[in-house]
């Protein structure tokens, strides 16, 4: 991909996460933290994208949304479905679920199964990424209280 | 200090269903009532949280048992009064307030305004366009997107919506949102329909909630993650429904 291009989607990924942050009422100083996210995960998803399948590089992605949104969540002291969620929304399969129904609406078999395909891909990844990793964190948690009664 | 604990329970209850349509995922919800209970010395807490029902009963130090069931009605994300919700929560767990006071707290906290239209339409303006450049439309394809997503909040933010079926209601929203964006390729404004549709249909499209059913499914709440799953597919094809009805009665322009 060419530089440009590169640039063009971070940017309107960026703005597209901006959107979903300003409707979902994430305020003040969280608002540009929670696009950022936006950003920075699909920058990552083009980076690990690159040479791993749909399903490995969205779980990778999804990995990398919910360690950001677990991070800023400590620094922001706030839920981490705040972050995460602006975080993995370039990423979510909106769009090839669109276009998926929108061929099984015209006998298109054929062509919506691609889409069906990055749809389940991208959904299952995404959410074994973000289950991983807030697993892991609870799990430290869990063990640092233990530790410090 | 003596406790009601069918006061207590109705005002934990209170916070979790403020949470749960305030978009937080179902097993924090449960968690949330979970704490909240046991910090007021309950025996035993039996929650149980799907998307469109919450049952807790508690069994109290003394045997006795009191119960509650609400039912939850989907409200959208407030990720602010989700943030105070959370807060509560904790104060709650942690300083053992009385119920008045968790009732006060509560209060104030749903008293909070929603967020203002100008917020709302600027927020789907943002989305849209920026999801119609990042698919690949041009500047003007993004303003048109931009420009559809007027229509698009306007027709979510009008009132007769909670009274029709939803699924119907986005089917609808889907086919006028086509008319527009094929209206406005026919006017000069932005020139690919597909990348306009898709910035707007961004709006809508339960891409997000599909991802949220995985994870709930992954976390065992498998009741949760499989009516989210339905009712994503079933939102998806009545979309994809509505702009196909748009596109086949008015060609794609040009």
């Amino acid at each position: 991909m060419a530089l440009r291009d590169l640039l063009w989607q971070l940017a309107t990924a960026f703005v597209g996460s901006l959107g979903f942050s300003i409707l979902f009422h994430i305020r003040g100083g969280k608002l540009p933290v929670a696009a950022l996210g936006g950003l920075l995960c699909w920058g990552f998803y083009l980076l690990v994208g690159r040479t791993l399948p749909v399903l490995v590089a969205s779980l990778l992605a999804g990995c990398f949304a919910a360690a950001y949104g677990e991070l800023m969540a400590r620094l922001f002291r706030a839920p981490a479905t705040l972050f995460v969620t602006p975080a993995v929304i370039p990423l979510v399969p909106g769009g090839s679920l669109y276009n998926f129904m929108y061929r099984v609406l015209s006998g298109d078999a054929a062509g919506a199964a691609p889409y069906g395909y990055e749809t389940v891909n991208v959904a299952l990844g995404v959410a074994i990424g973000i289950a991983v990793v807030t697993s892991l964190c609870n799990l430290l948690t869990l063990l640092h209280r233990r530790r410090t009664p | 200090m003596t406790i009601s604990y069918p006061e207590l329970l109705h005002a934990v209850l209170d916070i979790g269903e403020a949470m749960q349509n305030s978009g937080a995922e179902v097993s924090r919800v449960e968690d949330s009532i979970n704490r909240m209970c046991y910090a007021y010395g309950v025996r035993r807490v039996n929650s149980f949280t799907i998307t469109s029902n919450t049952v807790v009963t508690l069994e109290l130090a003394d045997g006795s048992v009191v119960t509650e069931t609400r039912r939850v009605h989907p409200g959208t994300a407030d990720f602010a009064r989700l943030d105070r919700l959370n807060d509560l929560s904790r104060y709650v767990c942690t300083h053992r307030p009385p119920v008045a006071e968790i009732r006060a707290r509560y209060g104030a906290i749903a008293a909070q305004r929603p967020p203002s239209r100008l917020r709302t339409y600027l927020g789907g303006v943002l989305t849209a366009a920026g999801f119609a450049a990042f698919f690949g439309g041009s500047l003007p394809d993004a303003l048109a997107a931009g420009l559809l997503a007027l229509l698009i909040e306007t027709l979510m933010l009008l009132p007769i919506r909670r009274q029709l079926n939803p699924l119907f209601y986005l089917t609808v929203t889907a086919f006028l949102t086509g008319l527009g964006g094929i209206a406005l390729v026919r006017l000069g404004v932005g020139r690919h329909l597909d990348f306009i549709l898709i910035g707007c249909i961004m709006l809508t499209i339960p891409g997000l909630a599909i991802t949220n059913a995985a994870r709930d499914l992954l976390s065992g709440d498998t009741f949760s993650g499989l009516s989210r799953l339905c009712e994503s597919l079933l939102q998806a094809a009545g979309i994809a429904c509505g702009c196909a009805a748009a596109i086949s009665l008015l060609g794609r322009g040009l």
